[in-house]
């Protein structure tokens, strides 16, 4: 006998969500997501299309049909007080079309453009230098996150990721010079060949560059063979309490005083606004309802081309908004 | 026709005279008599007008002058290296060109027309040698020197910490200032050098120019249509340069 399945979440259910959130009229923060790298990492589980030499105009179109539909229900008087860009790779974006996207944004949305406005961008320290930094600058970015995973040769031979300390440095000093408010520098744990002594080394490296924060994930999925992550998590949290560093969620730490300060005040805000997120398999949170666009290029690509948004799934929540549960590659920069 | 070409250059040549170059009273003989401006004169070569692209001198040539421009304008391009060329300097009419090469005997960067420039040579011995009996000119020689570690303790500063909206805006500052100073109007000028030049420059990709140009634009600083750039809003221009600190 023919068990009827329960309706699923979708484009229509996450629509009169969006239409409903006016109603608080919360500001917004959203998140593109920009799902193509040069290679695919074996370490991460975001779905990403792994052979990319840039990041496709087609793409961009596509992100801009979404931008359209989503705003449609909305409050136009309701700022986007917080950005997001994150990957794969943003960084694989040419100069002229960041300041594109920037202003498809802008034509949009009402994009803040004070001091209080969170503006971040995912960065691979190999697709970046200091031009780019400066370019950002004038896009309004002000928050950074530097994707570096390990700085010890053997495990970044094995990821695939060749990012020697003369690249992230300058990059650092340029981000400090230009006064971003926070530059974050992204590890992870679990790594091929990653023993607990090159963490510590990869560690203490990191802590001398001494950037405001730094931000622990673990590998996902686990790599056969890596050393055990909670053994790591450990022994990294007594390091970087030796270093100055305090977690102020799990995973993310920052250097005690101001830039603690400023990372819980940038938490609070972003927790009493609403998310749109934006591309594959971007992830919305909204009062009454949480909602994820499809996870395949394909499939996004399909619900856009023909006029559709692509959620793909969501529910609908009956209590009041909280941070989302704690994940390093989720939350804020 | 060739005799045209060189009659007209030889007139050329005769009426390019301190006496009554217009830039005399911002160029080296600026504190000069007028019999001592002759003596100046004398030491000067004029030289048939450089096309634009035309190199004044190369890196790492010998230096044996400096050099005044009359008209046009000129970019220094420093290589060191393997790495890119570094673009280290414009020079306006009036300024001096090459007072970097005397203590090392090579000129550090080549010097290249960014449209058809004319220059008064000035032999570096013959004008050190004119210098010690003319203290007037010794002084104009050190303030010129003085100014330009001045220029470039201002560029060190801008390149150690300015944005790119305080990059550009102190680009247009400087230009409309050294305008002024020629006695043409600060408002409204002729870029000679490419967006790419003035990126190379500022420390700013070419993309990074145009879009800060726009801005600008938006917000009524300046208008720009190709190479014609008009300074609505001077002052506020000045002030964006001067701003300590980020947006």
């Amino acid at each position: 006998m023919p068990v009827r399945a329960p309706r699923r979440f979708g484009a229509d259910d996450f629509e009169t969500a969006l239409a409903a959130s006016n109603a608080v009229g919360r500001p917004l923060s959203v998140r593109l997501a920009l799902p193509f790298c040069r290679q695919a990492c074996r370490h991460c589980a975001r779905p990403v299309a792994g052979d990319a030499t840039g990041i496709p105009e087609a793409y961009l179109t596509r992100l801009d049909r979404e931008m359209v539909l989503v705003r449609r229900p909305l409050d136009p008087a309701r700022r986007v007080q917080a950005l997001h860009w994150g990957g794969g790779t943003p960084s694989l974006l040419r100069l002229d079309q960041m300041s594109d996207l920037i202003d498809r944004l802008a034509a949009r949305f009402s994009l803040e453009s004070g001091p209080s406005r969170d503006f971040a961008i995912e960065l691979d320290p190999r697709e970046a230098d200091v031009l780019t930094l400066r370019h950002l600058e004038a896009l309004g970015f002000n928050r950074l996150r530097l994707t570096v995973l390990d700085l010890t040769p053997r495990v970044q031979a094995a990821v695939g990721r060749p990012c020697p300390r003369p690249l992230i440095e300058p990059l650092l000093d340029e981000a400090d010079r230009l006064g971003f408010r926070s530059l974050a520098v992204e590890l992870a744990l679990g790594l091929p060949h990653q023993s607990g002594e090159r963490l510590a080394d990869t560690l203490s490296q990191v802590a001398a560059m001494a950037p405001p924060r730094i931000l622990l994930h673990r590998a996902s999925p686990p790599v056969a063979g890596a050393p055990d992550a909670d053994d790591l998590e450990a022994r990294a949290e007594r390091l970087l309490a030796e270093a100055g560093y305090a977690a102020w969620r799990p995973g993310h730490y920052a250097r005690r005083g101001p830039a603690l300060d400023d990372a819980r005040a940038q938490a609070d805000r972003e927790a009493r606004r609403d998310r749109l997120g934006l591309g594959v398999g971007a992830h919305s949170r909204l009062p009454d309802a949480e909602a994820r666009n499809a996870t395949t290029l394909a499939d996004y690509a399909a619900a856009l081309d023909a006029g559709r948004l692509a959620t793909a799934s969501g529910q609908w929540r009956s209590r009041p908004v909280d941070p989302p549960p704690h994940r390093a590659d989720g939350g804020i920069t | 026709m060739a005799d045209t070409a060189a009659g007209r250059r030889r007139s050329l040549l005769n009426e390019t005279r301190c006496r009554t170059c217009s830039l005399s009273s911002l160029c080296l003989p600026l504190a000069l008599e007028l019999e001592d401006m002759d003596q100046f004169d004398a030491i000067i070569r004029r030289r048939a007008p450089l096309k634009k692209g035309e190199s004044l001198f190369r890196q790492g040539s010998p230096f044996t002058s400096v050099y005044a421009v009359r008209s046009g304008s000129l970019k220094q391009v420093t290589s060191e290296g393997s790495g890119a060329d570094q673009l280290t300097n414009f020079y306006l009419p009036s300024e001096l060109v090459g007072l970097d090469g005397i203590d090392e005997t090579t000129y550090p960067g080549s010097v290249i027309a960014l449209e058809t420039t004319t220059v008064c040579e000035i032999p570096f011995d013959r004008l050190d040698a004119l210098s010690e009996r003319l203290p007037e000119l010794r002084n104009q020689l050190y303030r010129s020197m003085s100014k330009e570690m001045r220029d470039d303790r201002r560029m060190m500063r801008l390149l150690s910490r300015k944005t790119a909206d305080q990059r550009l805006a102190t680009f247009f500052a400087s230009l409309s200032d050294r305008f002024r100073r020629r006695g043409y109007s600060p408002y409204s000028f002729r870029l000679s050098m490419s967006r790419a030049d003035i990126g190379n420059y500022l420390g700013l990709a070419v993309e990074t120019v145009s879009r800060i140009l726009s801005r600008f634009q938006q917000q009524g600083l300046v208008a720009v249509s190709g190479r014609e750039v008009n300074i609505l809003d001077l002052d506020a221009l000045v002030e964006l340069a001067e701003e300590e600190g980020c947006r």
